[in-house]
């Protein structure tokens, strides 16, 4: 098991990429230097315990000790969260989950939607410094959803293409209308994707069976550290993984979405 | 304070417990595990479990509702590879056993016979397939049966962890004590079911879940001080541990020893700071035995 550590972070950086979306540099002691692409934080966001369980967020970028992640507001927990600044606590534990495994394969498919990009940022990062040829396609429903534009145009990507729903910046569309014209250039046997579980869903039917697909999944969790089984995902044989211990990247191939 | 001690034999170096189901079954946090007085694993049955479908978790101001659905790998699983790497544990090992009938039971015990365990713990709560919904537990008869044939053939303590609701606690109590029992835990969770109203159906993929988490204390707490007052054997007090302070109400109530449940799926490390914090508090005091705080409130109800 990697090691797992509990910290009080402070914020370093607040950045409102729209008035929903929001993402924090935290300085940690330990967590940051142990931080692979592929696993998240779990944020104990609100002390007087009316939200009892932490929150998961996937690590979006790393620099030695600093984490960098982004979500958006949708319910309380991120509500309360959002509200933090500068200089605040944070309370986490990290890094959890399983940490992508380098594959063998030279060129690689990166699809990303939405929120999703945060997760493959890293994880881009984290292949081009072994040598793989990323062929990636981003997306959002505009031009100021389509987060960390500029940090991955500065990537090494052999081809980037961005998409919004809008057609603010970009190609017009969606993530899923790119896959044909790139697959029809390229065949790739290895795909990685985040994104809103309909997208990941599309891009399980678009691609042969013997095509690895990689996704990132979102289900409650509890612990987040593998002690209480509540975060089941369902395999093709009904049995189940859990989504912080085997995930949260995980072969779509082997899972029921 | 002096946290250490020893009761019926067995040695707890503190009254702290990791409870079941929210620890997994010992092998991580294992340095966590050795400052405790003891881990209770998960519950195993005799055939594996797969658990159920998911949503298995929701939470609600004052608690959570878990449906895990008892997902385990069977018995010959945990002796065969589970069990050859908790020999290291330096703090007792009990094992929760469940079932969903008396034979069930009795049949686990007797694959564990063998092991080196410091006791059992029999989950109550199991559903009993023969009655539909309700829990062994919750009735008196197969209450009796079990705890008498599993003294029969068990030599290790027996942990009676009893439902509190759907049935008399206190005359499921009374039983335990009288067929054997020597240990006796209050309490499970109690069942909660959510509705998920855009999608006309309950929230939980397993339907109807067990609430626990803080709210639960005061519950517990109740019972623990009716029950320890009617019984002998010693009980041991679970449900909605956040601190050390609710670690004391218990203790004070007549709880000998107590189990922490939901606050491990918060934080794993935090039974650390508990004890310490109970160490803390009773060396200000200078208390020095934690025997003198045990049943310390005398409590009429
Ligand atoms: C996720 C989860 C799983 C549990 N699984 C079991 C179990 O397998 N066997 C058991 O006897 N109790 C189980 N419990 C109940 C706890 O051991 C404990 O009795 C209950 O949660 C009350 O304590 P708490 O309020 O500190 O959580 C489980 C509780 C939770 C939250």
């Amino acid at each position: 098991m990697n090691k797992i550590f509990w910290e009080k972070t402070k914020i370093k950086e607040k950045i409102n990429f729209t008035d929903k979306i929001i993402g924090f540099w935290i300085i940690t002691e330990n967590i940051g230097k142990n931080s692979k692409a592929g696993q998240f934080i779990h944020i104990k966001i609100d002390e007087s315990n009316s939200l009892i369980l932490r929150r998961p967020f996937s690590i979006a970028d790393v620099k030695n000790n600093e984490i960098f992640f982004i979500f958006r507001i949708v319910g309380k927990g991120t509500s309360l969260l959002s509200r933090l600044n500068k200089t605040d606590e944070i309370d986490i534990l990290g890094p959890l989950g399983k940490p992508i495994e380098i594959p063998e394969e030279k060129d690689i498919l990166i699809l990303g939607g939405g929120l999703g990009i945060a997760p493959l940022y890293l994880l881009s990062k984290t292949l081009l410094e072994n040598k793989k040829n990323l062929f990636a396609l981003f997306g959002a429903k505009n031009s100021k959803e389509l987060i960390l534009k500029e940090n991955l145009e500065k990537l090494n990507f052999k081809e980037l293409i961005f998409y919004t729903e809008d057609g603010s910046y970009g190609k017009k569309g969606k993530v899923t209308d790119g896959i044909s014209p790139i697959t029809k250039e390229k065949k790739f046997k290895v795909i990685y994707s985040a994104g809103p579980k309909e997208m990941l869903k599309k891009i399980k039917l678009i691609f042969n069976k013997k095509i690895k697909i990689y996704g990132f999944l979102e289900e409650r969790m509890g612990c987040g550290v593998g002690l209480c089984s509540s975060c089941a995902v369902p395999k093709n044989d009904k049995t189940y993984l859990h989504l912080c211990e085997n995930g949260p990247c995980l072969l779509l191939n082997e899972i029921l979405l | 304070m002096n946290l250490n001690q020893k009761i019926k034999g067995i040695n707890f170096k503190n009254p702290v417990l990791l409870a079941s189901g929210t620890y997994g079954f010992g092998l991580k946090f294992k340095e966590v595990i050795n400052l405790t007085g003891g881990i209770i694993t998960k519950t195993i049955t005799f055939k594996p479990m797969i658990g159920n479908p998911p949503p298995r978790i929701y939470e609600f101001e004052g608690g959570i509702i878990n449906s895990i659905g008892l997902e385990n790998p069977g018995v010959k699983y945990f002796k065969n590879k589970i069990l050859p790497n908790l020999k290291n544990l330096n703090t007792n090992l009990i094992v929760s056993i469940g079932g969903n009938s008396v034979k069930e039971i009795i049949d686990l015990i007797k694959t564990l016979e063998d092991e080196i365990i410091s006791a059992y713990e029999i989950n109550l709560s199991c559903p009993n397939v023969k009655e539909g919904g309700i829990n062994l537990g919750q009735n008196p008869l197969i209450v009796e049966k079990i705890l008498k044939e599993a003294k029969k053939i068990t030599k290790k303590p027996i942990i009676a962890k009893i439902p509190s609701v759907f049935c008399n606690p206190i005359e499921i109590a009374k039983i335990t004590e009288n067929n054997g029992a020597d240990f006796i835990t209050i309490t499970n969770t109690i069942p909660g079911l959510v509705i998920n109203i855009e999608r006309e159906k309950p929230f939980l993929g397993g339907i109807s879940g067990g609430i626990s988490g803080p709210f639960l204390k005061y519950y517990s707490l109740y019972l623990v001080a009716k029950i320890r007052k009617i019984i002998k054997i010693p009980v041991i007090g679970c449900g909605g541990i956040r601190d050390y302070k609710d670690v004391l109400e218990y203790l004070f109530c007549g709880a000998m020893l107590v189990e922490i449940g939901t606050l491990n799926l918060v934080n794993p490390f935090i039974v650390a700071k508990i004890i310490k914090d109970l160490k803390e508090w009773g060396k200000e005091r200078r208390i020095k035995n934690i025997k003198k705080i045990i049943g310390k409130i005398e409590i009429e109800i």
